[in-house]
């Protein structure tokens, strides 16, 4: 009977000669995941002490409501968010005095809202995950009060062992093996473009073909890549809504003239020290 | 978590390293992103630690842990940003060995994912039909098509070679 020989090729493919030392440093790990146990604890005590305070907030406005006077309560429509959610301007009460984190997540909506006219973005909260991939914002393109586009900005900190990331390369070339076309990967039809900061840093759009028209000039899929000399990746994502029903809507390709997103705007974004993990 | 507990979970972590990294080098053929998986699944078992200690299979779940990684890896958008830190070596430098293991790697890496995973469970790791099947949460059913599909398609990347050196053939 003839013998597998698998096993011992694949034994031999994944030697320590051809894996060469480790780079995953353990104490290095679980002092990660302490600091990612110890924010978890933060965010649910953060989120138990907004809900008690909203129940005590809460419970004295219903009563008002049913009859008994109160003056708690008044603030709640103050604080009430838009109705899709979004930072759109002032808040209507005065608020405490900013922290420095609060100023920087300001001035990320207002880098987006300056740069992309008709944006609305909400700040998402903190959803840092084991792996560094932070979404720092989530919002929508609204073209005469409509949405047309999703506008996504992820942060991906260093890693524990960020040796992998090392240099941007044409994200329109793929690596070896990598199939075209497939997985969301770039076709033959993608178009990457690089840009060069003024700090040397290097950014790269990639307009995203769908469906079978291609890449034409209202073509409004992107994704724009950053990677910083941190080591930190931006990446800002603008996907248009689908189908809305008229032509061209579901490829990507915008028939109307009235987008005002352009590449520099979102190069302009990715490129922001505003945008953190 | 606990001082214990971290003392057990450092204990079952470093005894399983090697064949974590191993693993991950053989699913995904690089190894600079081989131990970026390993160190995400770790931090991954970290935080379900407690999870871990009540399952009655904890390497069945450290092996799911680092495939879904893996998986999770291949649906990133920045994974063509993907540097090679290392250029491959050029054919003329290799010996016969080195030569050999380029040619599988490139071979599993020709093969869908699922058929990667059942081939390095399988015949790497040595889990039977059952076990990889509860790895991967599918049916084994599912397991023996992927086995059959992937010896399939590595056969015919490799058996002209093979033969040529007069080696074995694979079989399920």
């Amino acid at each position: 009977m003839e013998d597998n020989p698998l096993p011992a090729l694949l034994d031999e493919a994944a030697s320590d000669a051809a894996l060469g030392p480790s780079t995953i440093d353990l104490d290095q790990l679980i002092a990660t995941g302490r600091q990612g146990a110890l924010r978890r604890r933060i965010a649910v005590g953060g989120t138990l002490a907004v809900v008690l305070a909203g129940v005590g907030v809460g419970v004295p406005a219903m009563r008002g409501w049913l009859g008994t006077p109160t003056v708690a309560g008044t603030t709640t429509a103050a604080t009430r968010p838009a109705p899709n959610g979004a930072v759109t301007g002032r808040p209507a009460t005065p608020a405490a005095p900013a922290t420095p984190a609060a100023q920087g997540d300001r001035a990320l909506v207002e880098l987006v809202q300056r740069t992309i006219p008709g944006s609305r973005v909400t700040l998402q909260p903190p959803s840092r995950r084991s792996d560094g991939k932070v979404t720092v914002v989530n919002g929508t393109y609204q073209v005469d009060g409509r949405t047309v586009a999703k506008i996504t900005i992820t942060a991906v900190a260093q890693r524990p062992v960020a040796i992998h990331y090392k240099r941007a390369t044409n994200p329109c070339t793929l690596p070896p093996g990598s199939p075209s076309s497939r997985q969301g990967a770039p076709g033959p039809a993608s178009q990457c473009k690089k840009y060069t900061l003024s700090n040397g840093s290097t950014v790269w759009v990639w307009r995203v073909p769908s469906g079978d028209v291609g890449i034409t000039l209202s073509t409004k899929d992107w994704q724009v890549t950053n990677l910083r000399s941190d080591g930190t990746w931006v990446v800002v994502n603008v996907d248009k809504q689908k189908p809305t029903g008229r032509p061209g809507a579901a490829t990507g390709n915008d028939t109307s003239s009235n987008w005002t997103i352009s590449e520099s705007a979102l190069v302009e974004i990715a490129g922001s020290p505003v945008v953190h993990p | 978590m606990r001082q214990a507990d971290e003392a057990e979970f450092r204990e079952f972590v470093t005894a399983r390293l090697p064949i974590l990294r191993k693993s991950a080098f053989l699913l995904c053929g690089d190894r600079y992103l081989a131990d970026d998986l390993a160190a995400t699944t770790i931090l991954k078992l970290y935080r379900n630690w407690r999870q871990l200690q009540r399952s009655e299979r904890p390497d069945a779940y450290l092996r799911r842990v680092l495939i879904n990684t893996w998986l999770d890896e291949l649906r990133r958008p920045w994974r063509r940003e993907q540097p090679t830190a290392e250029l491959p070596e050029p054919a003329a430098h290799l010996d016969p060995e080195q030569a050999d293991r380029v040619t599988l790697l490139a071979m599993l890496a020709q093969l869908p994912p699922r058929r990667r995973a059942v081939i390095v469970l399988r015949y790497y790791e040595g889990h039977d039909i059952e076990e990889t099947a509860r790895i991967l949460g599918v049916a084994t059913g599912t397991v023996k098509a992927h086995t059959h599909h992937a010896l399939a398609q590595l056969r015919v990347l490799f058996e002209e070679p093979a033969q040529q050196a007069g080696k074995n053939t694979w079989r399920n």
